[in-house]
């Protein structure tokens, strides 16, 4: 990238509506020559404040909606944190100047889609300050959802992309429409696949169990088996993540992965039945939560604070599994256990068991492993 | 009926080119207040071989773990 990819505006964009308004408008500074004197009190994203900032002022109608949602307050992050941690209070912790420094950095402003590159992929601007209404989603959604979701759908991880990208070059927002992202329904909901979102039936309505020419659409119930349980490929998942403080660099924080990422396929039973997450078995992706992940967050609150931190901050460790229903997005319409009935049935290695689970993970990956793996089918001949 | 329906339509009419005028006289007063309030901004950010000696973000995706 040069200077321009990161800083530069377009000549046309000055003229575009946005640009009319004029920069000071909305980033404040100071129209002088002098580059210092011109960036004081500068307000790098100016969409940030209350999920909208100066955008509030002609698009209320989407920000009313957008600053609650998802995206924008990381509903799901913070509730999962909170539950590990207690009896322990965030507020209490190291935990938000943690956030500060990292996960917020994914949190999504109006501008870290529309305009620049989100926070954690220190880019600049996307395309000389243009507008950009369909985020391009090989800058936006890969910056954050990179490591999964976004990053085995463009074929980046895994061993193949997913067909809707593959075949028909589908954008993320092809499928997640802005109304999806900018309002997160029911308001209520804390986890990702609770939220009202593109179900594959949606556009695939001849595959919904019993109004299929596909016998193996038929065979199973409404609601049994997810759509990915058959036609997603193997997947990539975290194991073993440490988050600390960055000695190196202070004020940083370092992720550390000292494992090999690992990639799987299994089924489980789905323990969080949704509306939009109805299926009775799901495909799970591991979190890569241990123990003792945040371990060195007591050392790190007491170098802040001069208080050391709780010495057990995930005391709740047990309450939430570390298999999680995954929307996996490597799609195929083939795949090795769709190709007969017993490809998938008897085939233990595709089901989360017990045999799977680590001693020292959470007893709550009791409630999604699949106790009896569906027997093999008599074929007719 | 015919003068007051006259009326009427004659008062619908100013009150329309009022409010067009008004505001589309505002708006135009806005934006070139908005670009020449940072014209020394455009002039820098627009020069883009300028925008090329500050360097540049070496723009990562996938940096982030959130799925």
């Amino acid at each position: 990238m040069r200077g321009r990819d990161t800083y530069g505006v377009d000549k046309d964009y000055v003229d575009s509506v946005h640009g009319k308004i004029g920069c000071i408008n909305c980033h404040k500074g100071k129209n002088v020559s002098d580059k210092d004197k011109a960036h004081e009190g500068l307000v790098k994203d100016p969409s940030e404040k209350d999920g909208g900032g100066v955008c509030i002022q002609c698009h209320s109608d989407i920000t009313s909606k957008y600053k609650h949602s998802m995206h924008y307050k990381l509903t799901g992050i913070f509730n999962i944190v909170s539950t590990i941690i207690e009896p322990n209070k965030i507020p209490d912790t190291i935990l938000p100047a943690a956030a500060k420094l990292d996960c917020l950095n994914c949190h999504a402003s109006c501008g870290s889609c529309h305009v620049a590159w989100p926070k954690v992929a220190e880019g600049g601007l996307l395309n000389r300050h243009r507008f950009e209404k369909n985020p391009p989603m090989d800058k936006t959604c890969y910056a954050c959802h990179g490591s999964r979701y976004a990053g085995e759908y463009m074929g980046k991880l895994g061993p193949s992309p997913d067909v809707h990208y593959e075949k028909y070059q589908m954008v993320c927002t092809d499928c997640h429409k802005g109304e999806f992202l900018h309002d997160t329904q029911p308001a209520s909901a804390t986890r990702f696949y609770a939220v009202r979102q593109p179900m594959c039936t949606d556009c695939h309505p001849n595959a919904v169990p019993g109004k299929s020419n596909i016998a193996m659409h038929n065979a199973h119930k409404k609601d049994e088996v997810a759509c990915t349980v058959c036609h997603a490929t193997e997947y990539f998942n975290c194991v073993n993540c440490h988050v600390s403080l960055d000695v190196k660099e202070a004020g940083k924080i370092k992720v550390i992965f000292p494992s090999e990422p690992l990639e799987t396929f299994k089924i489980a039973r789905n323990y969080d039945r949704s509306k939009y997450n109805p299926y009775k078995y799901d495909l799970v992706r591991h979190t890569p939560m241990k123990k003792d992940s945040l371990a060195s967050f007591y050392w790190f609150q007491d170098v802040l604070t001069g208080k050391p931190g709780p010495k057990d901050l995930i005391a709740n460790y047990d309450a939430l599994p570390t298999w999680n229903s995954a929307s996996v997005h490597t799609i195929q319409r083939k795949t090795k256990q769709n190709s007969s009935c017993n490809a998938c049935h008897g085939h233990k290695d595709l089901f989360l068991t017990k045999d799977d689970l680590v001693p020292s993970e959470p007893t709550a990956n009791l409630k999604v492993i699949v106790n009896k793996i569906p027997p093999m089918i008599k074929e007719r001949r | 009926m015919r003068t007051y329906r006259r009326t009427k339509f004659t008062l619908a009419v100013i009150t329309f080119l009022s409010v067009a005028f008004t505001f589309g006289l505002g708006g135009t007063v806005f934006a070139a207040e908005g670009t020449a309030s940072s014209s020394e901004c455009i002039k820098c950010h627009t020069d883009l071989k300028k925008m090329d000696q500050y360097g540049a973000a070496s723009a990562a995706g996938a940096a982030a773990i959130a799925g």
